[in-house]
């Protein structure tokens, strides 16, 4: 293995509790899982039994890169994590969470494709690799520092050069909504990976390698690289309505609105900011003349968590300063922005209750409707209602939350908004609330938290939209909602695939993939004679779901994709990219099938872990008004539609139809008898 | 000279990050103690603010030139982070001084001006550089850091020869690799002010 191209060849294990270093071996993975999502998900099934707890020493924090990691390949620069998840609500389930920056290539050059974080430390520590010299080190000096001060404190230590996962005082004090912060703008934000850090009192891990990714032939491999950047180079800033804009990459949305800033700061209309080797440059950079502190990156949504309320109540432009701030507050204190999202559609600007339902949305909106409605006030929660909209008001909420130092509510809003949902549920009179209040704070939840079950807890993002859609936002997409129902956490790693998929203009062309993909001329239409289009949307969320898991193990970005190019002839992008890049690093001679056989491994893997923590076909569900409520076109989900369509779907993914567990055939077909074996002794195996 | 040749070192601040050194008063004395080498002919120029710092250049460097994928043997670097004072990018490069110091400390006479290519860019002849011998200070390294910061001059651990910016012989693959404008080649067959002994 330590020969083979592309990988580094070892994963590192850090036990925390006995301060032991080890190397793990990336032959008993790789080339079998590929790398990245997939690896990680074989070695949580490995080392993390049902029975441990999100936050307990026992839980594995892995941080993986894949084969292509640190090469010349656009967007090659990911890092996956996987860890169980302290925000799954109500049972903590496993979870992954990406980032990008520049950490996961440096991890590469140092000679590792991966970390195993386990154990607890006593006191707070860093991890510190420079190439082969592993060290773990007292962080006292770095404990409460936020994210940026971490960074800063430790490049004085270790020079600019390294590269540092960090987490702000949200992870120190393990709220379940915590981000890993790199740098400025990219951070792992859903999960709760964050508190899973902080429980293992890890401030951080700072990386410096000095090493190479070899590649077969890279002359060979620049041409590739050249190639694929072809594919998804553009530099065009394309306005999309008034008032927000397209960053220059023309697919990361951001709320920021230059007018607003003139003067004051440089924003990405001449200055953005990319990962390494990104052919797009699509996250937002603003760098403030007059403060510094507010300068800093950030990405899509992360940016407009906190547009709307200024703009409503306290004549603030839209995506002005304070939609910045609250965004560097939220990374500079390690908080998911998504729990904090006040939603808004783009330029409209949209006073709870919704019209539709939202497509991206989180825990502000839940707390804004619950404001409305009279439920929430100042006395019970103990934030400034009058203020909405000002600085002080998301201060005073991003950090108390963060600090688990306000009243009650707050602290528990720590834990996540679906925990804090839940518990007003049970003890509404705790917050001098009636029960039917209490039923209504949780039906209000539904709105915004589309996932039943017990595997729930995860905001709507792009669950009944299409970024970019014809139709624009708030619409019914089967598949998206499918891919909602089944994912672990969100929908949005799985998002890419479809977006592109419809992307290409023109209904002739959409049939033509849909015959190409999944022969069915209707397999990717929303509408079809004027319906809601249920054919073969099983088949679509499979698809879907297995390139997520192939695009998160070789590991490319969300946004350097190819299924989808402008600049291809057709615009049909390329649909081989993922075996070539995979080829070009590691030499192997992988079809597009092998890629997909290993891609779908590693999602019925994560499946299977899902299911040994108790998950079954009842947990795959939407709330009902996910189902009832009418998108902006009238459509609504036809129950007896979606009960067709999840059949196919277990169908064509191996699964039985009662429990939604793996059979034992297709684990055999997948190469997991070990995973068979396993399931059968529980009992789960149809 | 030209004025317009003089102009070349200093359109703007933001364009000639790479080509300015941080020590006027050191030029000028350099400058005075200058043996006359022959212009360069091309240099690369940095807009810092057009600059993601997606390194993709430094990837591309040491890719071309010495068959590797890493950024430990790259003659162009992004210095700087986005932490703390915002982003803020700066790729550097060797300047091609018109009066380079390197080419005046080297021991060995292995500094060269690259005649045969047409760039007459600084160039390090490797057969000549013995990498100061296995001394702890290498003289080009040294001497340029007292003007650019960082040395755009650095060493190959492992052949142990220094190495840097040769202009690719006149077609430089980072400024065809940068997708966002942050490099361009500026050429001029008049010769070109840059650098140490460029600024009027």
């Amino acid at each position: 293995m330590a020969e083979s191209y592309g990988y580094a060849g070892k994963i590192l294990r850090v036990d925390l509790s006995t301060g032991e270093i080890t190397n793990v071996p990336m032959s008993k993975y790789a080339p079998k899982f590929i790398g990245g999502r997939a690896v990680g998900a074989k070695i949580m099934w490995d080392e993390v039994p049902p029975r441990v707890g999100a936050l307990d020493p026992e839980n594995r924090l892995i941080f993986m890169t894949g084969p292509i990691t640190g090469t010349l390949l656009p967007g090659a620069a990911r890092i996956m994590a996987m860890f169980k998840s302290p925000q799954t609500y109500p049972v903590e389930g496993y979870a992954w969470s990406a980032a990008g920056g520049f950490w996961g290539p440096e991890l590469k050059y140092a000679g590792y494709d991966g970390i195993i974080v386990q154990g607890k430390s006593e006191k707070p520590v860093y991890i510190w690799i420079k190439d082969d010299y592993v060290d773990v080190i007292p962080a006292s000096f770095l404990w409460g520092l936020n994210s940026f001060e971490t960074q800063t404190e430790l490049f004085r230590r270790h020079g600019e050069k390294a590269h540092t996962l960090v987490i702000g005082p949200a992870g120190e004090n393990q709220c379940r909504n915590a981000t890993v912060q790199t740098e400025s703008g990219n951070a792992f934000g859903e999960g709760g990976s964050g508190g899973v850090m902080g429980s293992k009192s890890l401030k951080a891990i700072a990386v410096r390698g000095t090493g190479q990714v070899q590649v077969p032939d890279v002359r060979e491999h620049m041409k590739m690289a050249e190639y694929l950047t072809s594919l998804k180079y553009t530099r065009q800033a394309k306005p999309l309505v008034k008032g927000i804009s397209y960053a220059p990459g023309g697919v990361t949305e951001s709320g920021i609105h230059h007018e607003s800033l003139l003067g004051t700061a440089r924003t990405y209309a001449d200055y953005c900011h990319a990962c390494q080797t990104c052919s797009i440059g699509g996250n937002t950079a603003v760098e403030f003349f007059d403060n510094p502190y507010l300068s800093g990156a950030s990405m899509c949504v992360e940016t407009d968590i906190y547009v709307a309320p200024p703009t409503m109540y306290q004549d603030e432009k839209a995506g002005g300063r304070l939609a910045w701030y609250a965004t560097m507050l939220a990374q500079s204190l390690g908080l998911n922005a998504y729990e904090f999202r006040f939603y808004h559609s783009g330029a409209e600007m949209w006073k709870p209750p919704f019209p539709y339902p939202p497509d991206c949305s989180g825990g502000g909106s839940w707390l804004w409707e619950c404001n409305i409605e009279g439920i929430f006030t100042e006395s019970n929660t103990g934030l400034p209602w009058k203020k909405l909209g000002s600085a002080e008001f998301i201060e005073t909420l991003m950090r108390e939350v963060a600090y688990k130092r306000g009243n009650k509510f707050l602290k528990i809003l720590g834990e996540g908004v679906g925990r804090l949902a839940g518990y007003i549920r049970a003890n509404p009179s705790e917050f001098g609330l009636t029960k039917q209040q209490g039923e209504r704070v949780w039906s209000i939840y539904e709105k915004h938290y589309p996932r039943g079950g017990r595997f729930g807890g995860y905001p709507a993002h792009h669950t009944r939209c299409g970024c970019g859609s014809v139709e624009g936002n708030a619409r019914v997409t089967p598949q998206q909602l499918l891919c909602t129902a089944m994912s672990q956490r969100d929908y949005s790693t799985a998002h890419d695939p479809m977006n592109t998929a419809k992307a290409p203009a023109g209904d002739e062309q959409l049939k033509e993939r849909g015959r190409l993909l999944f022969g069915d001329e209707k397999a990717l239409f929303y509408l079809w004679n004027g319906d809601v289009c249920w054919s073969s949307k099983g088949k679509v969320t499979k698809y879907c779901e297995v390139q997520a898991v192939l695009r998160d193990s070789l590991i490319f970005c969300d946004y350097c994709t190819y299924y989808y190019s402008e600049y291809t002839k057709e615009k049909n992008g390329d649909l081989e990219a993922p075996s070539k890049m995979f080829n070009s690093v590691t030499g192997l001679s992988w079809t597009e099938a092998e890629m997909e056989k290993a891609a779908e491994r590693g999602r019925t893997l994560e499946r299977a872990i899902s299911i040994r923590e108790g998950r079954t076909r009842a947990d795959d569900v939407l709330f009902d008004y996910w189902y009832d409520a009418p998108d902006r076109l009238g459509k609504i989900v036809d129950r007896t539609m979606w009960k067709r369509a999840m059949d196919e779907y277990y169908t064509v993914m191996g699964y039985d139809l009662v429990n939604g567990w793996p059979t034992a055939d297709k684990l055999r077909e997948l190469d997991l008898q070990d995973v068979a074996k396993e399931l059968g002794k529980l009992g789960k195996l149809p | 000279m030209n004025r317009s040749l003089r102009r070349v070192g200093g359109i703007s601040t933001s364009e000639t990050i790479a080509t300015r050194p941080m020590n006027p008063k050191s030029t000028r004395k350099a400058k005075k103690a200058s043996t006359k080498q022959p212009l360069p002919r091309g240099v690369i120029i940095v807009d810092k603010y057009a600059c993601t710092g997606c390194r993709r250049c430094e990837l591309i460097c040491s890719a071309f030139k010495d068959g590797k994928l890493t950024r430990e043997l790259t003659r162009i670097e992004v210095a700087g982070t986005d932490v703390g004072k915002g982003p803020n990018f700066t790729p550097v490069t060797c300047a091609q001084c018109v009066d380079p110091p390197c080419l005046k400390a080297c021991p060995t006479g292995a500094i060269v001006v690259d005649l045969k290519h047409g760039t007459y860019a600084r160039i390090i002849d490797e057969d000549k550089c013995d990498g100061c011998d296995g001394q702890t200070s290498i003289k080009c390294i040294e001497v340029c850091a007292q003007y650019f910061s960082p040395s755009r001059i650095r060493m190959d651990p492992e052949r142990l020869v220094a190495i840097k910016c040769d202009l690719c012989d006149g077609d430089p693959q980072c400024v065809e690799s940068c997708l966002f404008g942050a490099l361009t080649y500026h050429k001029n067959e008049k010769g070109i002010m840059t650098g140490v002994g460029g600024e009027s």
